[in-house]
């Protein structure tokens, strides 16, 4: 469990940019923006931030979707795009990662007969075996995608990205767009499968009472860059960063009041001209001079080794 | 806004050298000895040479367009040998006459297109609905040159209403009231298929906006129902009309081509018609840029109402 | 299926009455225009001086005969024929060529997207004829030319669309997904895209044949097309306008075929369009009246007048391809002064149709209520007059709506849409209004509100935009406020903020809510009571504590236990097998029942009655897990 099997080094997207035709520079979003973490073999890591956090880009860039600007992306050592067979991808939107015009048993065949190299006979066989997998009958492979429900579409997309057994799963918001009755039977399936073919998950989601369950590790994102890092126990348990508390204190949760201000005068920093210093300074109450003009580094504090943030100031440190 | 304006008149200049280079390959393909097929029965030997002066036919297809767009930058279009005078005089005559038709019809095209629409979608499935799809059908299935052969027939021969061709009365005519009475028939047959095409998107526009979140929060609001219509969805409907009426700009102008050559109005269209006959290929060429032209600062004009209209364009 | 599907589009498409007629008159023009050769047609071509100018219905040439004597009739066959052929021919190359751009186009994308588009730009600056006029000029008169200058002047349209659609779909998630299935490009795009695209081609081509066949017969009209002794429609009407006046016919007769033929195809192609266009297809593009159809046998008497808001027996149907479901049945609520409430449950459970069909605000078409009624101090709301009900929204009763980029108008300011909102109900002058204006953003917490009326929507965060929804939804003091998920598209960060406002200003105003979610936490947040909804009924009501604590309703408990917490990462999530079902098909008995844990035989017998467990505790359950005792 201690090998990585996933090396990220600094990695940066940036859309955009260039020059027009008239040689003005193009505006150029910051989408990640120097981001370094690894993930262990076997292990679960959560990544959580909000919308524009660059989570899910940094999600297509480890399938190979998306390219970085800058930066290294090595998984199992190979780097570079052609990673399909090790490393598949599961979609937010389920129902829009299945084509409408193809029978389900058609999809799950393309990546046994591209990836696998399977023959007709195997496949159909394997087809069988995969939705089974999933506890989808082996009727579905006959069915069209419109004649499935959100939680059963979701299972086909696992399915698939089973297909090729990978190595390492990248889930993108895999339960978000589902009813919470659905959810649970997704994460229940998930844990189910990673035990029973040996996976690792990248599992990514804005959701934090899904990420502290499923996680042995987690990421916490804010504007393109990693604010604290480490086990889910202990940044669930005791946030270093400022932003990861506001997260938690923010998450609605049953029998809990309600803990923050209703303030809306800091929002996100421009995408298209990120401040020099820490990001969240704007927003946060701890925020001095040193924090808008010098970018912190994500270091371990506090004591300990395991647990990383990237802030002038962090909470738990002080105790 | 001026600012805006002035972007789009720049971005506008390679949509016109685009323009030159298609008519000018056009122009290349024509086959055999370009300046014999180009004068026709006019090719006298001096007038073969100056073509192949003025084109530059010895020299490289680059090299020619360079000479023939520097020509066309000092206002020289060449030369009519059928009309015997040049091509820029022939085509800005006429020019006026065209763009009188064509705007009227487009005039008229919108203000009962929109109309018409709006009203077929605010009563959906009704018998006005009912009525007006059934006429938009008629209208774009219509070949304007019949249509304008029928108006002549029913309103020039046998109600004797209005005159059945020309653009002033040979005698004693040129007054405005004049003109108007000659621009009815053809300004309204070139509006007819415009007018079901603009209808048709606008109900489409309309019954698309209708059923968006901002209108349930308009009646939420408790706006007046003429209020939810007419400012909430209607300006929200046009944002998405407008550059169609930029659009059918294009196909009224180059209808006027069938409604010129029914009803003799003395435009481009029916000069370019003629020409074609007499294979005056460079007074074709003269119209087609100019009415082009004419077309980009149409659809220059629908973008920036459109742009005035929707402040996510700005 | 796929079969089944294609025999279903045929079907569709013949239930349409217009384009049905289109299909028969089409058929049979295309019908007589195949057998051309073997009819019992006078020789087309065959002049005959003596007989010029014949009138219809002469003997032996029924529709008469032209300038140079030949008969009408037959000559009308034949150049159907040819119209036709020229047409659909134009069309052919027309498709092939565009669909083959626009797909490379759309589906390549960068640079040669962009090469591509600006050629296909440069051929659509051109009006649409004159183009074809100058093609014709150079290549010199004929129908071959005419319809090669056509079939060129429609490319673009087949382009632009195709790669539009190939373009949005090379962009959408199953694309990805086929290539980290390890597809190459071009199985990608046979595989995956060009199906896709067929039905936009087929659209694009059932719209533009008409067109495209009234074109070439313009170009032959002008002499430009068919040369004699050839002959098309428009031909012989361009022949038939040299005799307009002394013989009306010769020219009326191939303009009316003409006519008739255009018009056949765009009556199939309009049914074409319909089918193939999925948004029509579910019928999505009727439009929704100002306020629902009351329909209803029953209307009850309030029997809590004091209450904000009282719902008794409300039921709301949808018309669903020619059935009736219901979406809501036998729905009681009640909100006091001051209150908020929680209408829980899963997407399809019906909650925000309850909410909406209170305002009369359920988009009808498709729906109606049919039953029941909604009391607001006592007043009964479907009995109102429109005028009675338009002057209560967003006065009494106002609305906050889910997505806030969709929900305000987003061609004028907010400044704009707050003072038509404070006007619509009181006769303030517009200076004054603006100053409200600006008084309820700054109660919202916006930062610099004079400055922020001059703001369109789409210029502010998600998080402010729903902090304008609601200070729209206060700007006139309402007693009860509808929130429809008003939070759920935020981010966490900013669904707390707008939370804790929201519970700030309910108690300041004093205002009862009804606040509609799928989230416990959020309720236990704001809300002091709860109510559950499931298959479009209450299941369970009481004090937001009390069901968070001890849930009646087996479906409740469910729900509650399936949610992973915060905090408690080594909870197993006790998952609801199974679906809810849908509003067309619900059992006999209790509607959980199927799914239910502790279901005995006598739950799916009969529909089972709201119980009251305790004072302002009710469940839907003949079993329910906690005694009346344990409140």
């Amino acid at each position: 469990m201690s090998d990585p099997l996933v090396e990220v080094r600094d990695v940066t997207r940036r859309f955009g940019g260039g020059h027009t035709l008239f040689g003005n520079p193009r505006p150029q979003v910051h989408a990640v923006r120097g981001v370094s973490f690894d993930v262990m073999r076997g292990e679960t890591l959560g990544i959580v931030g909000e919308s524009g956090c660059g989570k899910s880009t940094i999600a297509r860039m480890m399938v190979g979707l998306d390219v970085p600007t800058d930066g290294t992306l090595h998984v199992a050592g190979v780097g570079g795009g052609r990673l399909a067979r090790t490393v598949q991808y599961v979609f937010q939107d389920s129902m829009a990662a299945l084509n409408p015009r193809k029978r389900i048993g058609a999809i799950l065949a393309v990546p046994l007969k591209r990836l696998a190299g399977l023959d007709r006979r195997q496949r159909e066989e394997r087809i069988g075996a995969l939705l089974d997998a999933v506890s989808l009958d082996a009727t579905f492979a006959e069915r069209y995608p419109h004649e499935l429900s959100g939680g059963q579409a979701q299972r086909v997309g696992i399915a698939r990205a089973l297909a090729a057994e990978p190595s390492l799963v990248v889930l993108d918001e895999p339960v978000s767009a589902l009813d919470v009755s659905m959810q649970a039977q997704v994460i229940n399936l998930l844990a189910d499968l990673k035990r029973r073919f040996g996976l690792t998950y990248v599992f990514i989601s804005h959701d934090l009472s899904v990420v502290e369950m499923v996680s042995d590790r987690v990421a916490v994102l804010y504007f393109g860059k990693v604010v604290e890092i480490g086990p889910a126990a202990a940044v669930f348990g005791r946030a270093q960063h400022p932003y990861t508390d506001l997260l938690l204190r923010s998450a609605p949760a049953p029998g809990r009041p309600l803990r923050v201000v209703d303030d809306a005068s800091a929002e996100l920093p421009d995408p298209y001209d990120p401040p020099e210093g820490c990001a969240f300074a704007p927003r946060c109450p701890r925020a001095a001079n040193v924090c808008r003009s010098e970018d912190p580094r994500l270091v371990p504090r506090g004591g300990k080794a395991d647990q990383l943030s990237a802030c002038h100031f962090p909470l738990a440190a002080e105790l | 806004m001026i600012a805006y304006v002035a972007k789009r008149l720049l971005a506008a200049v390679p949509v016109l050298f685009g323009l030159t280079i298609i008519v000018f390959l056009i122009m290349a393909m024509i086959p055999g000895d370009p300046a014999t097929a180009i004068l026709g029965s006019y090719a006298t030997p001096e007038n073969v040479e100056r073509l192949n002066r003025q084109l530059g036919l010895d020299r490289s297809l680059v090299e020619q367009y360079l000479v023939w767009i520097t020509n066309l930058f000092h206002g020289d279009f060449g030369r009519s040998y059928a009309l015997n005078r040049p091509v820029i005089d022939e085509v800005m005559e006429r020019l006026s006459a065209t763009l009188l038709l064509a705007g009227t019809a487009l005039v008229l095209a919108s203000v009962l297109g929109l109309l018409a629409g709006v009203v077929s979608a605010v009563r959906q499935y009704g018998w006005t609905d009912r009525i007006v799809t059934f006429l938009v059908l008629v209208g774009i299935s219509m070949p304007a040159f019949w249509l304008g052969l029928l108006l002549i027939l029913l309103f020039a021969v046998t109600w004797r209403l209005f005159p059945a061709s020309g653009m002033v009365a040979i005698y004693g005519g040129g007054g405005p009231l004049d003109i108007l009475r000659h621009l009815v028939l053809p300004a309204v047959t070139l509006a007819v298929v415009a007018t079901g095409v603009i209808a048709r998107l606008t109900r489409t526009a309309m019954l698309e906006v209708l059923r968006q979140d901002y209108i349930r929060t308009a009646r939420a609001k408790g706006l007046r129902e003429r209020r939810v219509i007419f400012r909430h969805a209607f300006v929200a409907a046009l944002v998405a009309v407008v550059p169609v009426i930029g659009i059918q700009a294009g196909f009224v102008l180059g209808g006027a081509v069938y409604v010129e050559t029914v009803f003799q109005w003395p435009g481009i269209g029916s000069m370019l018609v003629n020409a074609i006959a007499t294979r005056d290929i460079l007074l074709v060429q003269g119209g087609v840029l100019v009415v082009a032209a004419a077309y980009v600062l149409f659809n220059l004009a629908a973008d920036v109402v459109q742009t005035l209209l929707d402040p996510r364009l700005r | 299926m796929a079969n089944a599907g294609r025999s279903g589009a045929v079907s569709l498409l013949l239930n349409n009455r217009l384009a049905a007629a289109g299909v028969a008159l089409l058929a049979l023009i295309v019908a007589v225009a195949l057998l051309a050769p073997v009819l019992p047609l006078a020789d087309p071509n065959a002049t005959a001086p003596a007989d010029r100018l014949m009138r219809p219905f002469s003997p032996d040439h029924l529709l008469g005969t032209d300038a140079l004597g030949r008969d009408i009739l037959a000559r009308l066959v034949w150049g159907t024929r040819v119209s036709l052929m020229v047409g659909i021919s134009a069309t052919a190359i027309a498709a092939m060529v565009g669909s083959a751009i626009g797909l490379v186009a759309g589906f390549v994308g960068g640079r040669i997207d962009g090469l591509l588009m600006r050629g296909i730009d440069m051929v659509m600056a051109f009006p649409y004829i004159l183009l074809a006029l100058a093609i014709v000029a150079v290549l010199g008169p004929g129908l071959l030319n005419a319809l090669y200058a056509i079939a060129v002047v429609n490319v673009p349209f087949f382009a632009r669309n195709v790669r539009g659609m190939a373009l949005g779909l090379s962009r959408r998630e199953f694309v990805d997904a086929a290539r980290l299935s390890g597809q190459s490009g071009p199985e990608v795009l046979f595989a995956e895209v060009l199906p896709n695209v067929m039905p936009v081609i087929v659209v694009t081509m059932s719209t533009t044949v008409g067109w495209m066949i009234l074109e070439t017969a313009g170009l032959s009209f002008l002499g430009l097309g068919a040369q004699p002794p050839q002959a098309d429609l428009g031909s012989m009407l361009g022949e038939g306008r040299k005799v307009l006046f002394n013989a009306p016919h010769v020219s009326v007769v191939p303009g009316l075929m003409i006519f008739v033929l255009v018009m056949s195809i765009n009556l199939v192609g309009d049914g074409v369009r319909d089918v193939l266009d999925p948004r029509l297809k579910s019928g999505a593009l009727a439009r929704p009246s100002a306020r629902t159809r009351v329909e209803r046998a029953d209307a009850p008497v309030a029997t809590t007048p004091a209450a904000v808001l009282e719902l008794k027996g409300l039921r709301t149907l949808f018309g669903l391809g020619g059935r009736e479901v219901a979406a809501v049945r036998d729905v009681d609520l009640l909100i006091g002064e001051g209150e908020c409430l929680g209408l829980v449950g899963e997407s399809g459970s019906g909650k925000s149709v309850t909410a909406m069909s209170i305002m009369g605000l359920v988009p009808s078409p498709p729906g109606r209520i049919g039953g029941g009624a909604a009391f607001f101090r006592g007043r009964d709301l479907f009995a109102l007059s429109d005028g009675e009900i338009r002057r209560m929204r967003g006065s009494a009763v106002a609305h906050v709506f889910q997505d806030p980029l969709s929900t305000l108008h987003p061609l004028f300011t907010i400044g704009d849409q707050l003072i038509e909102a404070i006007r619509a109900h009181r006769p303030l002058r517009r200076r004054t209004a603006r100053q409200e204006a600006a008084d309820l953003l700054a109660l919202v917490r916006i930062p610099n509100p004079r400055l922020r009326l001059e703001a369109y929507p789409h210029e502010l965060s998600g998080g402010m935009r729903q902090r304008v929804a609601i200070a729209m939804a206060l700007a006139n003091d309402a007693d009860l406020v509808v929130a429809d998920e008003p939070t759920t598209a935020l981010d966490v960060t900013v669904q707390a903020e707008v939370l804790t406002l929201l519970n700030r200003l309910r108690q300041e105003k004093n205002a009862a809510v009804l606040f509609i979610t799928h989230d416990f936490g959020v309720v236990s947040a704001l809300c002091d009571r709860v109510a559950v909804m499931y298959a479009g009924e209450i299941v369970e009501t009481g004090r937001t504590e009390a069901v968070l604590a001890a849930p009646a309703h087996p479906y409740t408990r469910r729900l509650v236990d399936c949610v992973p917490v915060l905090g408690e990462p080594e909870r197993r999530l006790d998952a609801i097998e199974g679906r809810p079902p849908p509003p067309g098909a619900l059992p006999k008995g209790c509607a959980f029942a199927p799914r239910c844990p502790s279901v005995a035989p006598v739950c799916r017998e009969a529909p089972v009655a709201v119980r009251e467990l305790a004072a302002g505790r009710t469940a839907r359950c003949l079993f329910p897990l906690v005694g009346a005792g344990h409140v």
